[in-house]
């Protein structure tokens, strides 16, 4: 089944609200799965995944502990949006040359749409690795190599982000995705838990016309 | 005024991610600059803070609801900028000022949206809206207006101060029409076609 990458979005945003995450990162997961979508990759399979590993579980526990030096996080395994975010917002220090390291990321494509943030900031690609796999991005366009199930693994002990990176054949970004329907349900579920049960209290003292729209 | 149309829509891409390098004083700056009514509002008073925004199971869409009164506090969405700008202000409130704002981010994830939002209205001013959007007597009428303005719809008729109902496509051409009709008119049915 295909969905338009805004139906992808709203549904990630939900999910990862859902699943606990703060609004701003449940933001960045939206835009992240977007934009894996965007490139025919299984974004909301992977956001799927992760929100299910650590659903309703402290942020700060997956966070990476300092911006200096290798990044890890107390847990033991580092969520992808919130390392990927805070790669996002630190793109300034790659500019320096300085390349991020983390360690034992989950998911670790799900990093590479922050590359794409990181890389229209700095005006340069940018390029993620990690085991077996390359992605390197100007924010517009991806280059990819690698395996597939090195690109798709569940997890990453050693991942890098490094700028400027140099693009080799590229893929253009397209404007629906297929998206796997178990994938979707999962997402569905978590983005269930945000929607307020209505009461007849709340029909009648809410927004919006009730049940009918008819006088 | 054909030129327009062209500017009703934004590329925000770009501005959606965070510039981290910006540092605690200046993020300040600008939440003064851009949220200077909210930070001298008193979040305290249950009547600044009496409607919350959620979305109910039932309808799929916002709806503006009694925090007081109904069990619908912890669905609230994200559409109440001024109080959560003024909650970032605070946190921010003992942070050295040339900290930059990755370090405070990474520590406090639940601003991150207030963070973006103050970014970006720092860079497009209409982005945002300068008021009360959870005020004991906020009217979300004129937004529903303005939003539904955008979307081509006419004939507002307000069936409560919740909601309005519109028509869409009045006076359209039928499709056998489309060669013969000036399209840029139709919304105008007073206006005479060239």
């Amino acid at each position: 089944m295909t969905h338009s990458l805004n139906e992808i979005e709203a549904m990630s945003k939900r999910a990862a609200r859902g699943a606990g995450l703060p609004w701003g990162l449940a933001e960045e997961a939206a835009k992240g799965t977007r934009w894996l979508s965007a490139f025919s990759f299984p974004g909301t399979e992977m956001l799927a995944g992760l929100l299910v590993l650590n659903d309703r579980l402290p942020a700060v526990d997956f966070s990476p502990t300092t911006l200096a030096d290798h990044w890890s996080a107390p847990a033991g395994r580092m969520s992808p949006l919130i390392a990927g975010a805070a790669m996002s917002d630190c793109a300034t220090h790659m500019e320096a040359g300085q390349v991020i390291e983390m360690e034992n990321v989950s998911f670790p494509l799900l990093v590479v749409p922050f590359a794409g943030g990181a890389a229209l900031r700095l005006g340069v690609p940018v390029s993620v690795s990690w085991e077996g796999a390359r992605l390197t991005t100007d924010g517009q366009r991806l280059c990819v190599q690698g395996a597939r199930t090195a690109i798709l693994a569940p997890h990453a002990p050693q991942l890098s982000c490094a700028a400027p990176a140099e693009m080799t054949g590229q893929s253009e970004p397209v404007m629906r995705a297929d998206v796997d329907p178990d994938a979707w349900e999962k997402l569905a579920g978590f983005a269930h838990r945000t929607y307020a049960p209505a009461t007849e209290s709340s029909r009648l003292l809410g927004a919006g016309a009730g049940l009918s729209d008819n006088d | 005024m054909d030129d327009l149309a062209d500017e009703m829509s934004a590329e925000n891409t770009a501005t959606f991610r965070i510039a981290g390098a910006m540092t605690v004083g200046r993020l300040r700056e600008v939440l003064c600059d851009v949220y200077g009514w909210a930070l001298e509002t008193d979040w305290s008073l249950p009547a600044n803070k009496a409607r919350a925004w959620y979305v109910s199971e039932e309808k799929l869409e916002p709806r503006l609801g009694q925090r007081f009164e109904e069990p619908i506090e912890e669905y609230e969405q994200p559409l109440a900028p001024g109080r959560d700008a003024t909650q970032l202000f605070a946190a921010l409130a003992h942070w050295p000022d040339k900290t930059p704002v990755a370090e405070f981010l990474l520590r406090h994830p639940e601003h991150r949206h207030s963070v973006r939002r103050a970014q970006i209205a720092n860079r497009a001013p209409y982005a945002e809206i300068r008021d009360n959007t959870i005020s004991e007597d906020v009217l979300p009428i004129d937004m529903l207006r303005c939003k539904l303005a955008f979307f081509g719809a006419m004939h507002f008729d307000p069936r409560s101060d919740r909601w309005v109902r519109i028509c869409m496509y009045g006076n359209a051409p039928y499709p056998e029409e489309l060669s013969t009709r000036d399209g840029d008119f139709w919304v105008y049915p007073d206006a005479k076609e060239s």
